[in-house]
């Protein structure tokens, strides 16, 4: 119906606020008459539920709101991991990969077999007591005689197979026996 | 204005427990939390009372004090708000055996339904609501004490009321 009032206008009526057309309309239509009257029962339902003694004694519902509770909490706990997680990311030095890293260690490792097992500490053994020798020979010169020779080689055969066995013994030891006695009468010949 | 001859701060603290402790549940959800705001208003009554400045009105003073006070408390304690939030009204039984008309028109559930409406109003709305209809205060009275317009109060108490009748409505009205 036009011109009827609105739901606002009707409750600022009850409130006393109202034009004097708005109170003849009230009046003399039927439908806003019984609109308001509708809204003044209302009211007096919802105060006097609202005014009752005792008041409301409010549960909580099971189940559901414990979860919808704890969402944002748990929200809040991914959040703070998921940002520590990201932090150490960021921070965290670019490392190989670990298959390319196994590779290198593996190959240093075979490297290092070889050195070993391939008698490279062996020969180096060998050629360290040989330049020895050498420097030996050199630094005596000329003064150097047949007996001296001798000796020397017999050093260098010596040598040779104490490096068959390197473990028993070292080859600094092995070269200290087999020159000491050689050197002890080598001095003793150039004294005479 | 009353005078600490006639007046005990006993005689006025039997007299007006009721109403500051059943504003308290009105205003807050949470009965603990009504029963603390309720304490926190004697003590200012106590406060108050140990001066000399009385106010002319100790119902209307108490009123405005507990009004104020719960609506400090909401705010201060949003979590709590948060936390107690999802509750479901019951409604407790009624200790009386006899059934006003109001009663027989609205069922036990439905009386439920509205209090949930109720919770679910904005703070200034329940205030007002409860100032103007259940105190009884005029427009003008509700505007002064809660520092806000007659237009506002007015406002507000149609909202609220729109939203109580709405569910009303959609839960079978009464008649």
């Amino acid at each position: 119906m036009t011109g009827c009032l609105e739901d606002k206008a009707l409750f600022l009526l009850s409130e006393g606020e109202a034009s004097e057309a708005q109170r003849s309309h009230l009046q003399n239509c039927r439908t806003c008459s019984k609109r308001y009257d509708e809204i003044q029962r209302d009211l007096r339902l919802i105060t006097h539920t609202l005014g009752q003694e005792p008041t409301p004694v409010r549960l909580a519902k099971p189940g559901a709101p414990i979860l919808y509770r704890s969402l944002p909490i748990a929200a809040g706990i991914l959040l703070a991991v998921a940002l520590m997680w990201g932090e150490s990311r960021l921070w965290r030095p670019a490392a190989p990969s670990e298959q390319a890293l196994n590779g290198e260690v593996s190959q240093f490792m075979q490297q290092v077999a070889e050195a070993i097992d391939g008698g490279t500490i062996k020969n180096a053994g060998t050629a360290s007591s040989d330049t020895d020798l050498t420097s030996l020979q050199v630094a005596l010169g000329e003064t150097c005689s047949d007996e001296c020779r001798d000796l020397l080689d017999n050093a260098f055969a010596t040598n040779t197979q104490s490096n068959t066995k390197p473990s028993d013994r070292s080859f600094v030891t092995v070269k200290k026996r087999a020159i000491e006695p050689a050197m002890k009468r080598l001095v003793s010949d150039m004294d005479e | 204005m009353p005078d600490k001859q006639t007046t005990s701060f006993e005689g006025l603290y039997n007299a007006h427990r009721p109403k500051v402790q059943r504003l308290c549940r009105m205003l807050l959800k949470d009965s603990a939390e009504a029963e603390e705001t309720g304490q926190e208003v004697f003590l200012k009554l106590f406060k108050q009372y140990q001066t000399d400045s009385w106010p002319d009105d100790w119902n209307a003073w108490l009123t405005r004090v507990t009004v104020n006070a719960c609506h400090d408390r909401r705010k201060s304690a949003w979590w709590k708000w948060w936390r107690s939030s999802n509750g479901e009204v019951q409604l407790a039984e009624c200790a009386s055996a006899t059934r006003t008309p109001e009663e027989e028109a609205l069922g036990r559930e439905q009386r439920g339904h509205i209090w949930s409406a109720f919770r679910e109003l904005s703070g200034r709305q329940q205030e007002v609501f409860v100032l103007r209809y259940l105190e009884g205060w005029s427009t003008e009275e509700v505007a002064r004490t809660l520092g806000i317009s007659e237009g506002s109060v007015k406002n507000h108490l149609f909202r609220a009321v729109h939203r109580l009748r709405e569910v009303l409505k959609h839960n079978g009205d009464g008649s």
